[in-house]
């Protein structure tokens, strides 16, 4: 949300595109780290409830700030190409479409890379999965963590201002859209990358062909339903590993 | 003092106020928040007893009110019998919802109760004949007992404050049961309660169903005192105002959250030029919660506890 | 199954990730038997016992309890077949009271449904859990703590109240996980008696710990763990002796 507000903003004042796209994602990357620093770090006795409570709060603390801001309304955000629309294959759509679509492969791509093939990647999955191992071998866990809220909050926003043309900007797309990548997540299943990549395809074609077939006021409906009836199946989802159920 | 007495006596004092406020508008606004009471005390118990959060519970409430609506306008089936029904049938909801959700390990609950908050918003939106849409249903008859009808705010004030009574019972009850004694443990240390025999997965799908029941019991209410209910009383704003009243509170504080929970709900009516902020000063409430009291303000207050 | 064989563990495999906790492990319980599980740490011990007691499920393997396929049941299951155990990191729950605590272990035996709890019909249960709390609370002498929340005792009375919970549903096998483990001499000692006497109570204990000299001093038989397989089983005074045994304390 925070990305498409941001881009909308620093667009409106003439910000060159690509100097606006690096901006929003280093300031959301940025509150992502303050937030982890700030926020996370401080908490005394962390419980996993208490921490999805933090959460929470601070996204209604956000989200109420750029209420403020920006109001109540919708924000167009223009196009990224110089041109409206593409044609391929007698299809006609948008050109923002084949931003985010390009936008998307280089993400996960570069992602991918970070996360399997860099040091840095094997030292996040690894702090993550014993934290205490790690920190025994000198590994700076709680630095790991901050750089994890960097990038979680950087890609969230670079992804939010690519898809701002389509979706508009408005304050309280955020959960929303947070809540469809989780079910894509759950769909395609948590840990992995070919995973969440057909998750995704899943979730957004079936919420396309809902919007035709069915009513557009029904679409996310019918995503969170997929999303529930996975849990119910195969709560591991399609690619997923068997991590997440109970011992 | 133990917390069951004070938290009765705290209720007693709710009624007898109602001897001498005569201001309709204060009367009306206590009344709502004694509904919102009710649906913390259930949504206390899934926080503060399966740890688990719900953001779907204003969800929950709007289910109970548009099924006992639609129910006594439609079918014209007695009021009573329709708040009743809808509370059941919603509770029935939360069960199959919970059942797959809390076998995961992590917040899936929350992300689950979150669509399905959203998924309630978007039928109650768009189901037009059914529920009226975003404009709203009305019709439905006022709640009665033989001749006597409640048809003012007063008479509503006393009647909802007893109900308020009697969940808190319940929620004591259950709280100073061994069932009780077994969410605890299961809050704490899950393996080890699941190591002296409590099913665990069983026990937390009763108590999210049991707190959907709550919440659709004091949505039935609501429907048939207002006579008026529309989506937008129902939306997430509304599950995150409830987690606010509950975790400020203190999730395992059934006077606390009574308390907060009451000026909570009250202060948006009296300060409407605020009206804006609410969300900030919602979401700070949380964060300073979350990271300085995680009890709640209750979790201040020293109990004596019961010999069991 | 061999008669005598309260708990037979046949072949036990289990992995986290890469780390193969537990590698084709074997060995019996004897009814009315102290076993000792020794090794350092790491071993595999806990998870052996969190594999017993269903909270692991093994890549393979079996167990068998007097008779059971212990795989076919539910953990919560397991107490009521007879099985119970402590924690080595102290599971005590902060929220209730001593006597709270050691009623929980009781939790299964407790029948019950929403109405008579909703009705408070649950008085006379709660006096017969209450009584057999107090009476397992004299046999461990903790009765003075009866009403104290967990932070407000000594840590050895923190190992008493597990076990005591633990006890108080009358198993037949106990399983108790580094008992010893931050107790001082005094502490331990009386400990050591404690065991003693649950035994002469006919109920066959598994226990795990790290201190040679306690588990020569109480067990009957000893299996001694390392890398998370079995190196050594036997008499301990055979056990003592093995090579390889004092060349896994000693590490490499
Ligand atoms: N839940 C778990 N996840 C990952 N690794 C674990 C887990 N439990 C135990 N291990 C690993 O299994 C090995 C054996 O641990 P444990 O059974 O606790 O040893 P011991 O009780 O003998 O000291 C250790 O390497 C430990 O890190
Ligand atoms: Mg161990």
């Amino acid at each position: 949300m925070l990305g498409g507000m941001l881009q909308f903003y620093f667009m409106s004042i003439h910000v060159p595109l690509v100097a606006s796209l690096f901006l929003v994602s280093l300031i959301v990357g940025l509150l992502g780290y303050i937030i982890h620093f700030v926020f996370i770090k401080n908490t005394k006795n962390p419980t996993e409830l208490s921490l999805i409570i933090l959460t929470i709060g601070l996204a209604m603390v956000i989200r109420g700030t750029a209420m403020l801001i920006f109001g109540k309304n919708a924000h167009s955000v223009g196009q990224f190409l110089p041109f409206e629309s593409v044609t391929i294959f007698g299809l006609t759509f948008s050109s923002q479409y084949l931003v985010v679509l390009v936008g998307a492969l280089i993400l996960a791509g570069l992602l991918f890379y970070v996360l399997n093939l860099t040091n840095f990647g094997k030292v996040m999955l690894a702090a993550s999965q014993n934290p205490l191992a790690c920190s025994i071998f000198g590994i700076d866990v709680e630095m790991v963590k901050s750089v994890s809220f960097f990038l979680s909050g950087f890609l969230g926003a670079v992804g939010g201002s690519i898809i701002a043309p389509i979706s508009f900007a408005k304050y309280n797309i955020g959960l929303i859209m947070g809540l469809k990548g989780f079910s894509a997540s759950v769909v395609g299943g948590f840990g992995n990358n070919v995973g969440a990549i057909v998750g995704g395809l899943i979730i957004g074609i079936s919420e396309s062909l809902s919007a035709g077939y069915i009513s557009s006021s029904y679409k996310d409906a019918v995503t969170f339903f997929i999303m529930i009836l996975v849990l119910f199946i195969k709560p591991s989802g399609i690619f997923g590993s068997k991590d997440v159920e109970r011992v | 003092m133990k917390e069951n007495t004070a938290t009765y006596v705290l209720i007693a004092l709710f009624l007898l106020s109602g001897f001498i406020i005569k201001n309709p508008f204060i009367l009306n606004m206590v009344s709502i928040a004694a509904l919102a009471v009710i649906v913390v005390m259930g949504l206390n118990l899934l926080l503060g007893y399966a740890g688990q959060v719900s953001l779907g519970h204003a969800g929950f409430v709007g289910l109970g009110a548009y099924i006992s609506s639609i129910l006594a306008i439609r079918f014209n089936i007695n009021p009573w019998l329709s708040i009743l029904i809808a509370s059941l049938l919603t509770s029935v909801f939360a069960l199959i919802i919970g059942y797959p959700t809390l076998k995961l390990k992590g917040h899936y609950l929350a992300m689950a109760t979150l669509a399905i908050g959203e998924i309630i918003y978007i039928f109650a939106n768009n189901l037009v004949d059914l529920t009226g849409g975003h404009q709203g249903l009305t019709g439905m008859p006022m709640l009665s007992v033989g001749s006597f009808v409640f048809d003012s705010e007063k008479k509503f004030f006393f009647f909802v404050w007893i109900v308020v009574f009697f969940f808190a019972f319940i929620s004591f009850r259950i709280v100073n049961s061994h069932f009780g004694r077994a969410l605890k443990a299961i809050h704490e240390k899950e393996l080890a309660a699941l190591s002296f025999g409590v099913n665990v997965h069983l026990y937390k799908v009763v108590i999210f169903s049991l707190s959907a029941f709550y919440a659709a019991f004091a949505g039935g209410l609501y429907a048939f005192y207002l006579g008026f209910i529309s989506p937008s009383s129902f939306d997430l704003l509304k599950s995150i105002d409830y987690i606010v009243m509950a975790f400020v509170g203190g999730i395992d504080s059934i006077f606390g959250s009574l308390i907060i929970t009451v000026v909570l709900a009250s202060l948006p009516n009296i300060m409407t030029f605020l009206q804006d902020y609410w969300p900030i000063v919602n979401g700070l409430l949380l964060v300073i919660a979350a990271m300085f009291m995680p009890k709640g303000l209750g979790g201040f207050i020293k109990w004596k506890r019961a010999i069991f | 199954m061999e008669k005598g064989d309260i708990l037979k563990i046949k072949n036990i495999t289990k992995h986290f990730g890469g780390v193969k906790a537990v590698d084709g492990v074997s060995f019996s319980v004897r009814e009315r038997q102290i076993k000792a599980l020794v090794g350092p740490n790491g071993a595999g011990k806990t998870t052996l016992f969190n594999i017993v007691t269903g909270l692991y499920k093994a890549d393979s393997g079996e167990i068998i309890f007097k008779g059971k396929n212990l795989f076919l049941y539910k953990p919560y299951k397991l107490i009521n077949l007879g099985i119970s155990r402590t924690f080595q990191n102290i599971q005590l729950i902060d929220a209730l009271t001593v006597k709270e605590n050691i009623a929980l272990g009781l939790h299964s035996k407790i029948k019950s449904n929403p109405v008579s709890i909703i009705l408070g019909l649950n008085k006379s249960h709660e006096r017969d859990v209450l009584e057999k709390v107090e009476r397992v609370c004299r046999f461990l002498k903790i009765e003075d703590y009866l009403y104290k929340y967990p932070n407000q005792i000594p840590f050895g009375i923190k190992r008493l109240v597990e076990i005591a919970r633990a006890l108080v549903s009358e198993p037949e096998l106990l399983l108790l996980d580094e008992p010893a483990a931050g107790l001082n001499e005094d502490e331990t000692e009386l400990l050591l008696k404690s065991i003693f006497r649950i035994w002469e109570r006919g109920i066959s204990i598994l226990l795990i710990e790290h201190d040679m000299e306690f588990v020569t001093n109480c067990s009957h038989s000893i299996v001694v763990m390392d890398s998370g397989k079995k190196i050594a089983e036997g008499l301990p005074s055979e056990v003592m002796n093995d090579y390889r045994v004092i060349k896994a304390y000693m590490g490499e």
